[in-house]
């Protein structure tokens, strides 16, 4: 390359900066650069500023931190290993070892997903916008009042299919069909191993149409439904368990069900009069309800995507603390202070799963559970860090967590703390730096500060950051800093119970 | 430059990382804490390069070895073992980036709101010490995307290879090249920038 050719690349000096060009570029290279002083200014630069960025990114923390270092990770592991006792997880060997990577079973979700979302999407094109009789027209007829269990399934898909010829859009009804399927799926398949369940006043076997139960000798009975109680309620002449009634009232029923629900979508609870049995059924009436409306309204969202979603629907859907109850997954909780007020920006943290959430306003959090014995850690800026020992799988019931707070500079120079939280190392030196960030903040707020008053004040803030910085991790720079802080506040203040409790900051640190 | 001056590295995986990464996946927690030694120093530096706040290079440079350790039976003997902390300790500082840009809003915790980024200096006499040039140069670094701050801290904290880079970061050698190439170009423009708007 001549000086007169075009000059060398970013890429060309980067990579020449790096002695990472092949060979014959890097002869190429050099003998450009040789002729040409614009471009080995620029790979002076370049070699210059990385040099600088090194030195600027640096940070010594000395000897003593990293002769101790090992053993705070060590201790982090065996705080963990106590919380689950797991300590070295080894990959299962052979085809299902292959899986058994967080990036492949993402990769496995997220094809199946969108297989099934696309093969969805192409079955809704195929038939065209949804007519909104499809949701009546696919309650078939009750099942035969005596069927056993075990032919529960197929004379409810032999019902449907019996059925579809008469609606006028049959594939619809197969398609509402295989929603439902999914819906009961969980139910049906518990229903082979499961006892009687006579005593606990609970449906062993579910059918898709008609709700059957076992009972005492083995026998399966079919369970009267919501709308049949309904209907029992409407009609005071016809008896409770009364025969499973005409398909054009129970169509009625679920009509109403639904006008309810959407007329007090928050009126959930039921009424007292009603037994167990009955609030249990009317639950899983909604659920089948919300599960049959929703597959519709999916087809109406694009049919007609400005549709605004049945409000009703969504207070079903978007309850989170029952979701993650029900399926497990999340742990959800409130964080507040001693008083019961709402704790926000709280951090809410699961060492073992390395997950991290923070509190909302009103002081609620959601993370993912983490599926085995855990550690939960609540820390907030002015509390006392709280540990919560998880124990098992899935989800609990929403937590309230109450943090005390620390006992404010003066109270007591000793800020108590957790000696285990102490052992978990790293997690002491996070309140020092978010002490530090305030004290850096009353700094900026003091260089712009005008008047003695508000001069003061920051110098407070400053002053008493930094000795609960300190306190926190108590080095030789943080005391130093604290120090200069403290004396700086005391030069400017006046005689006053505030220049007692300065002088008592003062006094805490080590003469 | 050149690549891979001693004093800024790992000890090599020689036989005893060997020997003890192996010991390790058995179990053996003195091992480990012995890899923990050897290494601990360029994790703390990649992690400091990162974070640039002692408190969070600390919680990240231990929380690659927690992590390292949960995982080390999945690490295939005889690989060199810094590329991977590396790896793992950049995966770590891009969730605690994200997590932090996500959700700032919702945060009262002063340190984000303070430094407009996630990186704070925590200690302000070593603050005022640095050069008005390095502070410049922080405040650029800490302007980039963070793939073009993990690639340039492995390369100039780490004197990584591309190789090395490579592995760390998951990525080709070829996006090595080029990742480099446009975070030196981007860090000089906003150094540039900075320098022109401090000029009177």
């Amino acid at each position: 390359m001549s000086p007169d050719m075009s000059h060398l690349t970013d890429d060309q000096l980067s990579a020449r900066l790096d002695e990472a060009l092949p060979a014959a570029a890097s002869a190429q290279a050099d003998a450009h650069l040789a002729q040409c002083e614009a471009c080995r200014a620029r790979l002076a630069e370049l070699g210059a500023n990385d040099a600088a960025l090194a030195t600027a990114l640096t940070h010594d923390p000395g000897e003593a931190y990293f002769e101790s270092f090992a053993d705070r990770v060590a201790a982090r592991i065996a705080a963990d290993a106590a919380a689950a006792p797991a300590p070295v997880p080894t990959r299962p060997s052979g085809f299902w070892g292959w899986f058994a990577t967080p990036r492949r079973i993402a990769a496995i979700g997220g094809t199946l997903a969108f297989v099934v979302a696309a093969g969805w999407t192409w079955q809704l094109m195929q038939r065209g916008p949804a007519p909104p009789v499809a949701l009546e027209a696919r309650i078939p007829e009750p099942s035969a009042s005596s069927a056993p269990a075990t032919e529960a399934a197929p004379q409810v898909q032999e019902s449907s299919d019996r059925e579809a010829p008469a609606t006028p859009a049959p594939a619809r009804t197969r398609s509402g069909s295989d929603s439902r399927a999914m819906a009961d799926a969980a139910p049906r398949a518990a229903a082979p191993g499961a006892p009687p369940a006579v005593a606990a006043g609970r449906s062993a076997t579910t059918g898709r149409m008609q709700e059957l139960r076992a009972v005492e000798g083995g026998e399966v009975v079919p369970v009267p439904r919501e709308s049949d109680r309904l209907l029992a309620r409407d009609r005071a002449d016809a008896p409770a368990t009364a025969p499973a009634p005409t398909a054009d009232a129970q169509r009625q029923a679920i009509t109403e069900l639904k006008r309810r629900a959407v007329a007090s979508p928050l009126a959930r609870t039921d009424p007292p009069a009603q037994s167990k049995e009955t609030a249990q059924s009317q639950t899983d009436a909604r659920r089948e309800l919300s599960a049959k409306v929703a597959a519709p309204r999916a087809a109406n969202a694009l049919a007609a995507p400005s549709a605004p979603a049945p409000a009703a629907i969504s207070a079903f859907d978007e309850d989170a603390s029952s979701r993650a109850s029900e399926d497990g997954s999340e742990w959800c909780g409130v964080v507040r202070d001693a008083a019961g007020r709402a704790i926000a920006g709280a951090t809410v943290t699961v060492p073992e799963t390395g997950r991290i959430a923070r509190t909302d306003t009103t002081g609620r959090f959601c993370l993912p559970a983490a599926g085995r014995d855990a550690t939960l850690q609540v820390l907030a800026v002015g509390f006392e860090p709280q540990r919560l020992l998880m124990r098992g799988k899935g989800g609990v019931q929403p937590l309230s967590i109450s943090l005390k707070a620390v006992p404010a500079l003066g109270d007591g120079m000793a800020v108590p703390r957790d000696a285990a939280m102490r052992g978990a190392g790293a997690l002491d030196v996070a309140p020092a730096a978010r002490w530090d960030s305030v004290a850096t903040r009353a700094d900026d707020s003091l260089s712009r500060a005008r008047g003695s008053a508000s001069r003061l004040a920051a110098m407070r803030t400053a002053a008493d950051a930094r000795l609960r910085a300190w306190r926190a991790q108590p080095t030789r720079a943080r005391e130093a800093i604290a120090r200069a802080a403290i004396d700086r506040y005391l030069a400017e203040l006046p005689e006053g119970p505030r220049r007692a409790e300065a002088q008592r900051w003062r006094d805490a640190l080590p003469r | 430059m050149g690549m891979n001056s001693p004093d800024a590295r790992s000890p090599d995986a020689g036989p005893e990382d060997t020997a003890l990464v192996a010991a390790s996946q058995r179990g053996d927690q003195r091992a480990f804490s012995e890899l923990v030694r050897r290494h601990q120093r360029s994790v703390h530096r990649i992690a400091y390069g990162l974070t640039r706040n002692a408190a969070d290079a600390d919680d990240l440079a231990q929380e690659t070895f927690v992590r390292a350790w949960g995982a080390i039976a999945r690490f295939e003997l005889g690989q060199p073992l810094m590329p991977w902390l590396a790896r793992i300790c950049t995966n770590q500082a891009y969730s605690l980036f994200r997590h932090r840009k996500r959700r700032p809003e919702q945060s009262i915790e002063p340190m984000i709101e303070a430094g407009k980024q996630w990186g704070v200096d925590d200690d302000p006499a070593e603050h005022r010490a640095r050069s008005e040039h390095d502070e410049r140069l922080r405040a650029a670094f800490a302007e980039l995307s963070p793939e073009h701050q993990a690639v340039l801290a492995l390369r100039t904290l780490q004197d990584a290879s591309y190789e090395e880079i490579a592995t760390a970061l998951h990525i080709p050698i070829g996006t090595v090249m080029s990742r480099l190439s446009r975070a030196r170009a981007e860090l000089k423009r906003r150094l540039d920038a900075r320098a022109g708007g401090a000029r009177p």
